[in-house]
């Protein structure tokens, strides 16, 4: 086991009832791995890594899904930018607004990616692009994140768009190397393939953040004092107490 | 005043547990409202308005917490800032990760905001800035937040920091004309203080967004054919629609 794994072993203690799922963006098809025997959106690709116990890859053929195709960077028919199909979808009242989403969605570059590897944390046989996971409630969530700002102070976004969801989670976090975390049944896509319960928050890590959030989580202390004390105004007046201030 | 509240009648039609609040910002003192009786914090004064008391006024002497006082423009001291106090929370590492938060974080001007009105929905009697709806369930999340995608096709954003997570409900939308949405039980002083159940999507819309988002819940389906129908078969019906079978 690679010393990155070792380290990503710590979102194990978490304890989520679906494993993390790693994920690498491939130009060549990797070797050792088998090929996805089925056609399924990514999102479903991601669902299927947490079903299976072994790695696999996708390549586009395996895609079931036309947004996903456009996320992953292959062309589509242009009627399906024109917003026609979100007007069909009833999604949107008029092209125009489907049309805008296409300003925002990232997807990967044209023609650089060929293959998708897909494995679940404890069988990871390559060093992730990007680490997705579906945490199981909201003091789950609390912790990853609070590893995002516990040593860097960071805002905390989470950004998507209606349709196209799995952009946000797949693309958006490779290219810009920022966390990006979303709620299930908020992205109509995933919504009506039902892929994940909803009311969950997924969280995509890229690889530029991961060793920072896992030394954060071996570090930090996971419940906070403030959750926990029995008196949260005593507690506070102590910490006023220590920095020299008089409770106001 | 009654068209706005006919206007804003469509949220009713949720059910919300606890009903959407108005917010409004003021320079003057305003009339015929209460003041508070009593301090709290920002997130405090909010679910005093979910759960029925209003319409009522609070000023920034009010302010019970801290880093509220802060949001509201307070000067606060400066050891506050230098990020010792997030460093005794344990909430960062060190002072120099509480520090960049200062940037992130928009406040009011006590100056030019010396009260704030809220009020629960069916109350209302004034015209809000921010109407605040604090949803139940995802799906009614779903539909206020794709009601304000529908026409505009605007991006659906969440922005937060770890710490002041009043200044994403309450300061955010209001300056920067924003729609935000929080998760329960994200933010360290919300949670602390137990003010809202966790996991719920608090959703802050800034006045100059209530007309399209309103206009959009009367228009639209609030339950799209995909999440009831057989989507392969919904898929099929467009594309054979735009000349697209098989492809």
């Amino acid at each position: 086991m690679s010393i990155i794994q070792q380290n990503l072993s710590i979102f194990n203690k978490l304890g989520f009832k679906n494993s993390p799922v790693g994920v690498k963006f491939l130009f060549r098809k990797p070797e050792g791995l088998k090929r996805l025997d089925k056609q399924l959106a990514l999102c479903e690709m991601m669902k299927e890594t947490q079903q299976r116990d072994e790695p696999f890859y996708a390549d586009l053929d395996n895609l079931a899904c036309k947004p996903s195709a456009y996320v992953w960077g292959h062309e589509i028919s242009e009627i399906y930018k024109s917003g026609l199909f979100g007007v069909g979808l009833q999604a949107f009242k008029e092209a125009r607004a489907n049309q805008k989403i296409y300003q925002y969605v990232q997807r990967l570059a044209p023609g650089t990616v060929n293959y998708m590897a897909f494995s679940p944390l404890d069988k990871l046989p390559f060093e992730p692009d990007i680490l997705l996971i579906l945490a199981d409630d909201t003091t789950q969530v609390e912790i990853i994140l609070r590893g995002l700002v516990y040593t860097d102070g960071e805002m905390w976004s989470s950004e998507m768009t209606s349709v196209l969801g799995c952009s946000w989670l797949f693309a958006y976090p490779f290219v810009t190397g920022k966390v990006n975390y979303m709620t299930t049944g908020l992205s109509m896509g995933m919504k009506s393939k039902k892929v994940f319960p909803e009311g969950k928050q997924l969280i995509s890590i890229p690889y530029n953040w991961l060793p920072t959030i896992t030394r954060n989580l071996n570090e930090m202390e996971w419940v906070l004092p403030a959750y926990a004390v029995p008196d949260l105004r005593e507690f506070i007046a102590k910490i006023y107490h220590d920095m020299g201030l008089t409770p106001s | 005043m009654d068209s706005i509240k006919r206007e804003l009648s469509i949220f009713n039609k949720f059910n919300f547990e606890r009903p959407p609040v108005g917010v409004k910002f003021l320079f003057n003192r305003p009339e015929g409202v209460e003041r508070l009786g009593k301090d709290t914090s920002f997130c405090g004064m909010l679910k005093e308005a979910q759960l029925g008391k209003g319409p009522f006024y609070a000023e920034p002497q009010q302010q019970s917490c801290k880093p509220g006082a802060y949001v509201w423009g307070a000067e606060s001291q400066k050891v506050f800032e230098s990020g010792l106090f997030g460093v005794g929370l344990k909430v960062f590492k060190d002072a120099r990760a509480d520090i960049r938060i200062h940037q992130h974080v928009k406040r009011l001007d006590k100056n030019i905001v010396r009260y704030i009105s809220f009020s629960p929905l069916d109350q209302l009697s004034f015209d809000p800035d921010l109407l605040i709806v604090m949803t139940d369930s995802t799906s009614q999340a779903e539909i206020i937040l794709r009601a304000m995608t529908y026409t505009t096709g605007e991006k659906i954003s969440s922005k937060m920091t770890f710490v002041m997570g009043c200044s994403w409900i309450l300061v955010y939308p209001y300056l920067t004309g924003q729609v935000n949405y929080v998760i329960s039980g994200m933010g360290s002083g919300i949670k602390a203080n137990k003010v809202f159940p966790p996991g719920r999507e608090i959703i802050s819309m800034p006045y100059n967004w209530l007309p399209t988002i309103t206009r959009n819940l009367r228009e639209m389906e609030w339950v799209l054919p995909l999440y009831t129908e057989q989507t392969a078969k919904v898929i099929q019906k467009i594309k054979a629609e735009l000349g697209l079978q098989g492809s």
